[in-house]
Parts: structure tokens; C-alpha cells; sequence
């Protein structure tokens, strides 16, 4: 085999601090590749159609828990301008040649990611893309610690909103029918991952508060601090 | 003529039986009777007792002439590839097009292939030999601005036989080889003489931009909104979304998935499997060239069909063995129009029959069959038969083997002077 032609992947993980992007980013770190930094687009707006809005506001926090550099920036509305500019800082200051997604059947976020990729000449990896989302949520309960911040869907009791979830949570929201997104991918829940193998430090949530806007409509908020591992 | 005491006839009807231990009776081409084994009486009759009948397969997406190109490159991506062969490609000859077409046949017939979808060019050639060796064939005539003229008035004389063998369609290589004023004359030409359209669409993520830059379109919106998709072949489909995957079942297109080719290209593609399957796409299977695959077989495309999927959506309960008999042989059928593609009565007597005493299928038994098939069996079949008539036989074998050696030298001194 020629080593020289062999190039190491260098993966930027868009990551937002959900379950998902910090579940991709751990396949990939256990597929043996190298996770270079992680890159956050925090959204303006809390409709934002591309990026994750809870908790972003402390994303330093989530990050430093990877002990991982993160690149950030403000996502304005033009979206995908704002993720070709933060791919780009990511190559400049990481030389990052791949980009981890943890998108799993959003083809508007697949899509567009590719689209900026290839301009950039980048890689994607989208580990989850087109997996069963029951599936997903089952392997993430017991892959990683994380919990929900939001739940605005009918299906989701507010009860589990804060809590460690638990493989039985996973149990009760497979067996909603109103539920289409298993895993939440259409926004239903916003989860916020505390612990995983690629954490340094786990994440614990203090000063919490919830509030209930209707009866489908939950929302958690606190403090993210960072404790060791033990 | 009888195929005698099959040990199993794999039917491929609607509701997939498969048959033990009958006769299958061949008349004027087409199947005319399945019975429980009579008597044996003089006449012309094969003893199937050890032997495994199928339906003849489909390649769905080809392009038979470059098979000169197999094993030329390994390592380059799509784009890179292009680059080294197009020039190259430039300098055949209608001579080397021709022994390279036949090189081709001669594979996919020893395989079990009964029909293909062609996307040529210079297509006389392609033509001759498909006739000469009695395969049956969809040739599309790959045109630009430049050589649509040359490509209707081949599509018209193809139309003009009303040969059971031969269908036109018209094929465009991409979306940016010609002007949209010639994929709008295309598409008439097709709508008019009720021909198909065999499009390379969305198989790669450069494609899929450039379209949305240029139009605001993903490449399946774009087709449709020229209105090409009706009724048209769409090879690869990599890059597409699940509204597109809507679409495609809207317009009755058949999609053919190649696998091996994209995985060797390192396309990066995710075909959309259970997206299109949702939507009942009929999914055909294609080698693609020899060039990107390396084999023309459909073995090893319907074993890699499998694998990618199941692998991709980490779902062993998808793309089963079924599922890609299925695409190899009906759905293949749907892209053609040929009626073909399943054992029943009425339908063209195009069959491969493979030995069931093969190492590899064994143990082998009923339930085990379509399994051992898909995801062991490569090798050659024992005939395959095309509107009742034996085109390839394994006694064949040595006389081809020859003959293909022949053809080998002549396309690699070519090589050799041009590389």
C-alpha cells in the first residue's frame, strides 16, 4: 500500500450539544478517526431551520466539556452563508478535511451541508443518516447521559423533561403513534447531551427552571457547569 | 422445446413462486405451458433435473463499448476518471467499438444477462453485435447539441424494425451536455414515438450543486420541471431527497441503482432505498461500465445491492435477496419494456438456467435458494436463453474464451499506444 497517498481524516463536528451531534461525533471517534474541533452555528433566531437553538448561548461550556476547540458563529439569515463562513474558519485554523453531521432524515439540513462541502472540498459524514430512529434513540439512551430541554409535541410528557433519560423513556415515547420522529429529528424534543465516552467532563445543569407554555409546549433552562469524571 | 424436469423454476410472478421439480414448455420464443413432468417423448428437450431456471437478467445501466476500459484505473474519483479515459475514449475506432461491445456481451450472456440498457455512442456498433450475438437491448444514443440529429435518425431507424430485440431511447450523460433547447426536442421525440429518456441523474454531489446554483433546483426538480422525467430511465439517483423520491413515483420513472460503480467511484452517494421502495419506485440494478465496476455481472451487483443498504441503514431486514432478484429482473423489465423478466405464461422465453449441484450453492435448498444465489453464486451460468433460443452454453465456453482473447489483445495494444 502507498502510506504516502493515505490521508488522515480531520473531522470538524457540527455540533449544537444535542444527543445527536455528540452521538455522530462518538461513531466517528470510535470508527478511528480524529475529531479536530468542533464548529457551532449559533442561530439569530429561534426558528432557525439548519442549527439547534437550545443552550447555544452557552456552547463555550458544552464545548469545553470535549476539551475540543470549537469555531463559532453567528448564524444570520442566510444560513448556509454562515456555515460555508464557519467551515471555512474550521479549515483555516484546524485544516479540517471532513465534516461530521448528525443529521438523521432532514435532507434540507443533508442537502445544504453537502452542497457548502463541496464548494469547500470537504467530506461528510452523516453517521445516522437514514437509520430507524427508534433505533437511534434506543442506542443513545444507553451510549451516553442526556436529557430533554424541550418538549413541544403531544407524546412527550413534560415529566421527562430534565431527567436522565432512560431506556424506558426510549420504551414509552417508541410506542406514541403521534410521534412520526422517533428521535425527534422534526424538532418535537431538544435534548442536551451531559456525559458520553468523548466527554472529558461530564456536564451537570444547575439552577434549573421549567415552564409550560400549553400543554404540549415545555421548556427547560439552567446553568451548564462541568464536573469531573469520576 | 421442453426444459425437462427443472429442479426448481424461480418465476418471479406476482406472488414470487417458486417451483419444484416441473416442465417447462417453450414455444415460438415465448413460455407456453409449466406442467408437472410428463413422459419423455422424442423431440427437443433439456434435462433440467440438477439445473435452477430464472428469468433471464437485466443490466439496467451500461455502457457496454467501454468495456476496453476495465481495470484501466483504480483510485481516481469520478471526475478524475473522466479525465483520463474521455481522451482516450476520443480515439476509438468503430472497429474497437465494436470488439469492445462484444467483449461486453459475451460477459453479461455468460452471466445470465438476457437484456441491457445501453447508453452508447457511436451506436451502430453496439447495435450489430447485440444483433449478432441475439441479446436483447435498449439503446440510447448518448446526444449533445452537436450529434442529436445523428441521434433521432438512429432512434427512428431502430423504431422503423419493430424488433423484439432492440428499443430506442435517448440518453443525455448529464444535465450540462447540451442546452435545455435540446433536452426540450429530446423529450418531444420521446413523448411522440413513446420512447424512453435514459438519464445519468444526481449521481454525484458537484452535479447536485451546480444544478441548485444555476436553477435553484435539486436535479430530479429540475428534470421534472423540463418535464423529462415521464416515463425515462434514471440512472444512479445518489443525491436526491425524499421529495424528489415523490416525484420520481409521480412520473412513473424507473430508477437504476450501481451500486458497485459508486461505491468505486467513491461518489459518496446514499441511494435512497427505502425513500424510493415507500413510494413502490420500481428499482432496477445496472454494473455500469466495466469500467467503473469492474464485472458486467448481476450477481455480484444484486450481492453489493444488498450489503450497501443493509450496511448504510444499519437494517439487515432491507435490500434482501428478493429485493434484488427483484430489481435485476422485473424492475429491469419495467426499465427495458421488454416482456421479460418473470417465468409465466405468455412472456418472452428469456432464461438463465445455473447448475444446482454449484459448489457455492450449497447446501442448497428451497428455502436457501434466492440467498445462496444473491450473495454466493458468481460464476458462469450453465445457459441462458433468449425468446427460446440458446445464446450462451457452458460447452460454448472455450470457443468464447478464444474468442474474447483475441479481442483482448487487439484493445490493449490500443491501450498500450494511448495510455
Amino acid at each position: 500500500m502507498q502510506k504516502e497517498r493515505l490521508a488522515f481524516l480531520r473531522i470538524g463536528a457540527l455540533f449544537s450539544g444535542g444527543k445527536d451531534s455528540v452521538y455522530a461525533m462518538n461513531l466517528l471517534n470510535l470508527s478511528g478517526n480524529e475529531i479536530a474541533c468542533l464548529i457551532s452555528l449559533i442561530p439569530e433566531s429561534a426558528d432557525s431551520m439548519l442549527f439547534h437553538v437550545p443552550f447555544t448561548e452557552q456552547i463555550d461550556t458544552l464545548a469545553e466539556a470535549f476539551g475540543l476547540p470549537l469555531v463559532k458563529v453567528t448564524a444570520a439569515q442566510d444560513e448556509l452563508f454562515s456555515l460555508k463562513r464557519a467551515l471555512k474558519k474550521a479549515i483555516e485554523k484546524h485544516s479540517i478535511n471532513a465534516v461530521c453531521t448528525g443529521a438523521i432524515a432532514s435532507d434540507y439540513q443533508r442537502m445544504r451541508i453537502s452542497m457548502v462541502a463541496e464548494e469547500l472540498g470537504l467530506r461528510v459524514f452523516s453517521p445516522l443518516w437514514h437509520k430507524s430512529q427508534e433505533k437511534i434513540l434506543l442506542e443513545e439512551t444507553g451510549f451516553m447521559n442526556f436529557i430533554l430541554v424541550t418538549a413541544t409535541s403531544e407524546g412527550i410528557s413534560r415529566a421527562v423533561l430534565g431527567k436522565s433519560f432512560q431506556p424506558d423513556d426510549a420504551g414509552k415515547i417508541i410506542q406514541q403513534k403521534v410521534l412520526s420522529n422517533k428521535a425527534f429529528e422534526g424538532g418535537e424534543a431538544e435534548s442536551l447531551a451531559l456525559d458520553s465516552p468523548m466527554h472529558k467532563k461530564k456536564i451537570q445543569l444547575t439552577d434549573t427552571l421549567s415552564r409550560s407554555d400549553s400543554e404540549f409546549e415545555h421548556y427547560l433552562s439552567g446553568k451548564a457547569i462541568l464536573v469531573d469524571k469520576k | 422445446m421442453i426444459l425437462k424436469n427443472c429442479r426448481f423454476v424461480i418465476t418471479q410472478d406476482s406472488s414470487r413462486k417458486i417451483l419444484e421439480n416441473v416442465d417447462l414448455h417453450i414455444e415460438d420464443g415465448k413460455i407456453k405451458s409449466i406442467s408437472k413432468p410428463g413422459k419423455k417423448k422424442p423431440g427437443d428437450y433439456i434435462d433440467c433435473s440438477d439445473k435452477i431456471i430464472l428469468p433471464g437478467l437485466t443490466n439496467a445501466h451500461t455502457h457496454i463499448a467501454m468495456t476496453l476500459f476495465r481495470g484501466f484505473e483504480d483510485g481516481l474519483e469520478l471526475n478524475d476518471w473522466l479525465g483520463k479515459i474521455n481522451p482516450i475514449e476520443e480515439k476509438l475506432t468503430p472497429k474497437l467499438i465494436s470488439l469492445s461491445a462484444e467483449l461486453g456481451i459475451m460477459e453479461m450472456l455468460s452471466k445470465g444477462v438476457a437484456s441491457f440498457v445501453d447508453m452508447c455512442y457511436p451506436f451502430k456498433e453496439t447495435y450489430l453485435v447485440s444483433g449478432k450475438y441475439g441479446i436483447r437491448s435498449v439503446l440510447g444514443p448518448g446526444f449533445s447539441d452537436k450529434s442529436f440529429k445523428e441521434a433521432i435518425t438512429f432512434a427512428k431507424s431502430l423504431l422503423k424494425l419493430k424488433s423484439a430485440f432492440f428499443r430506442p431511447s435517448l440518453s443525455h450523460q448529464s444535465i450540462y451536455t447540451c442546452s435545455e433547447k435540446t433536452l426540450l426536442m429530446a423529450r418531444d421525440f420521446a413523448r411522440k414515438h413513446n420512447i424512453k429518456l435514459n438519464i445519468h441523474a444526481a449521481e454525484t454531489r458537484k452535479e447536485v450543486l451546480e444544478c441548485y446554483k444555476k436553477n435553484r433546483m435539486f436535479v430530479i426538480e429540475y428534470l421534472d420541471s423540463l418535464g423529462l422525467l415521464d416515463n425515462s430511465i434514471l440512472a444512479h439517483c445518489g443525491w436526491i431527497t425524499k421529495g424528489e423520491a415523490r416525484i420520481i413515483a409521480e412520473k412513473s420513472a424507473v430508477v437504476v441503482h450501481n451500486p458497485v460503480s459508486n461505491m468505486k467511484l467513491a461518489t459518496g452517494a446514499f441511494f435512497p432505498y427505502t425513500e424510493l421502495s415507500l413510494q413502490n419506485v420500481p428499482i432496477a440494478l445496472g454494473t455500469d461500465s466495466a469500467a467503473s465496476n469492474n464485472s458486467l455481472g448481476m450477481f455480484d451487483e444484486m450481492k453489493a445491492m444488498c450489503l450497501l443498504n443493509k450496511n448504510n441503514s444499519w437494517d439487515a431486514s432491507l435490500a434482501k435477496a428478493q429485493d434484488a432478484l427483484d430489481s435485476a429482473t422485473i424492475h429491469g423489465a419495467s426499465a427495458t419494456g421488454f416482456a421479460n423478466g418473470s417465468i409465466e405464461l405468455g412472456k418472452e422465453a428469456d432464461l438463465a438456467a445455473i447448475s444446482a449441484k454449484s459448489l457455492e450453492l450449497m447446501p442448497l435448498r428451497k428455502d436457501s435458494l434466492l440467498g445462496n444465489l444473491v450473495y454466493s453464486f458468481n460464476s458462469y451460468v450453465d445457459f441462458t436463453m433468449i425468446a427460446g433460443k440458446i445464446v450462451f452454453d457452458k460447452a460454448m465456453l472455450p470457443e468464447w474464451l478464444k474468442r474474447a482473447d483475441k479481442i483482448s489483445r487487439e484493445l490493449n495494444q490500443f491501450i498500450e499506444k494511448n495510455r
